[in-house]
């Protein structure tokens, strides 16, 4: 596949959290070196597969403030995850379908009306260096990425197209009243159709949850724990009720994972997100379930948790489940695109 | 050499080897070992094995451990391990594990602690470095950043709590202990740890033919250099 042309995204303004990822860096733990990624990877792969992108093609994810981008040539955008109500040239751009826009478009963003993380695919390839066999910006130790950091103004990210980039979207020319034309169709939010002030994790408990007080073990599941402004990628800080921990033993430092529950001697819950360390110190009292992974991370700060104890078995169904209702969406996702050309 | 194993689930998507040995004591080679072996046969679906002292996580996807029985891939995939670890009991000998040299300078410019430890443990700084630099230490762990080893085998007088004010950037190759452990930053980090002194060895590098310098079940030992060589040294890192 050669090259046909690059695109150029400028940054006008940054939003918040703006990062490049992908579906992370598997395999090198063992050195210390975080998972990180899409905190959403189901609404990662929706966007790029809507481009006629690699699902795990590398993509533009932003928290709470969605940021300002112009294009420097013709190309096929989406956005997905959290709805920023992103706008073209002013008209807004819908949500969750491929999109072509024209060089010179400016996209605008605002906040989210619910949700956390977006993001945007554009059709292509975006031009950073893989680090340790993965782009994903790792914000804890700052590398991979756009030079290992968050997007700044004035920074220019380069997408390479190839000729099967445009291919899908070729005929589709302007032609309206809006400055982009998109398809009829688009595939509905994948998450929180409503706003709850509080929604439901379902755990897997560890063996430290059973060495916890019948009193804490209550406290945890009978009360909400509102999510706090100094959650980040690493690692979701919640605020509530004490969960007293004085009981359990110290112990060395225990593998954790994405989703792990740990209680630190506040007796605040955080819970350990994308960017997470690979090995933790303090009380694990379980794991977020796969399944809920994209409702942990796109619940916004001041919205709250709930949760409820599941087994393993019960997990692992949803989660192939979930994994095969993902198929299912990309491949019908992909027939659609092939009906474009 | 003969140990038990137990597993234990780590979330949907993870498990844990908690390791027992039969006889006396903890061998620290042992998770280390043990993770090389599992990640030399290449199990379907296993992204990542993690060592942590004396037990070690598995990262699995468990859309690849499905089959047409009522078991879960959860059970499906400790059976495996099971059988796989059974098989390799008897070929686990920690002799083969390097000893690595890094070298420290313990002048007290770049020992920032020394002076305030030594007050603290009422020794003298010499006899403080002795101490440190006399043992050899296994690698427990690798975590809290890239390429950062908790190192065991502190001697029992070293035993100290963290600094009550941690400072915001440790200067990367700094070697401190804290908490039964010493450690090297391999990175400018927060931190609490007492700073003993620094390192020019490199400890974590992004290329993907390096990665951590140490490996969970390596030993090491330290080598007291003196500033000029420090400065020697580090002048020849920079430019590289």
């Amino acid at each position: 596949m050669t090259a046909v042309q690059s695109v150029l995204i400028e940054i006008l303004s940054p939003g918040l959290l703006t990062t490049i990822q992908d579906k992370g860096r598997a395999g090198w733990q063992h050195h210390g070196v975080s998972v990180s990624g899409a905190a959403d990877l189901n609404s990662m792969q929706v966007a790029n597969v809507l481009v006629g992108n690699d699902r795990d093609a590398p993509i533009i994810e932003f928290a709470m403030l969605a940021p300002t981008l112009s294009f420097s040539r013709d190309c096929v955008i989406a956005s997905t995850g959290a709805n920023f109500s992103l706008t073209v040239d002013d008209f807004p751009l819908p949500h969750g379908r491929p999109v072509k826009i024209f060089a010179g478009s400016i996209l605008k963003g605002g906040h989210s009306s619910r949700g956390a993380y977006g993001y945007l695919s554009v059709s292509g390839i975006i031009c950073v260096d893989k680090v340790m066999g993965s782009v994903a910006t790792d914000t804890g130790s700052h590398f991979g990425g756009f030079s290992g950091r968050q997007l700044k103004v004035k920074d220019t990210v380069v997408i390479r197209q190839y000729s099967k980039s445009l291919t899908p979207f070729q005929n589709i020319t302007s032609g309206s009243a809006l400055p982009f034309v998109s398809t009829s169709w688009g595939v509905k939010d994948l998450f929180l159709a409503e706003t709850p002030e509080e929604t439901l994790l379902r755990f897997i408990p560890t063996k430290r949850w059973s060495e916890l007080s019948d009193q804490s073990r209550k406290i945890f599941l009978s009360n909400a724990y509102r999510v706090t402004t100094q959650s980040n990628r690493m690692g979701i800080r919640l605020l509530g009720k004490k969960i007293e921990t004085e009981q359990l033993e110290s112990q060395p430092s225990e593998p954790v994972v994405m989703g792990t529950i740990q209680v630190p001697p506040s007796g605040q819950p955080i819970i350990l997100s994308v960017d997470r360390q690979t090995i933790g110190g303090y009380p694990s009292l379980g794991v977020v379930i796969s399944t809920d992974r994209m409702n942990l991370v796109q619940v916004p700060p001041g919205n709250s948790f709930r949760f409820t104890e599941t087994s393993l078995a019960d997990a692992q169904i949803a989660l192939i489940r979930e994994n095969n209702a993902m198929e299912e969406l990309v491949r019908t996702i992909e027939n659609r695109i092939g009906e474009l050309s | 050499m003969n140990f038990r194993f137990a597993c234990a689930p780590l979330g949907d998507r993870g498990l844990i080897i908690k390791l027992t040995r039969d006889d006396a004591g903890d061998d620290l080679s042992t998770s280390g070992l043990i993770a090389d072996q599992i990640r030399a046969s290449n199990v379907k679906g296993v992204t990542d094995i993690v060592p942590a002292f004396n037990q070690l996580a598995v990262h699995y996807d468990p859309t690849q451990w499905t089959s047409s029985s009522l078991e879960s891939p959860y059970e499906e995939i400790v059976r495996f391990l099971n059988h796989k670890l059974t098989g390799i009991e008897f070929v686990l000998e920690p002799t083969d594990r390097k000893v690595m040299c890094i070298p420290v300078c313990y002048d007290e410019k770049v020992g920032l602690d020394l002076l305030e430890l030594s007050s603290y443990l009422n020794t003298s700084t010499s006899d403080l470095i002795n101490l440190h630099q006399s043992n050899i230490y296994t690698v427990g762990a690798i975590g809290f950043a890239p390429g950062f080893a908790y190192l065991e085998g502190l001697d029992a007088s070293l035993v100290v709590p963290r600094r009550s004010e941690p400072r915001t950037r440790v200067p990367a190759g700094s070697v401190a202990i804290a908490g039964g452990y010493t450690g090297i930053y391999p990175s400018v980090l927060p931190g609490g740890w007492y700073i003993l002194g620094r390192t020019y060895a490199s400890l974590f590098r992004t290329e993907e033919s390096f990665g951590a310098l140490l490996r969970v079940g390596d030993h090491v030992r330290f080598e007291p250099i003196s500033i000029e060589e420090l400065d020697a040294q580090r002048g020849l890192e920079n430019k590289k």
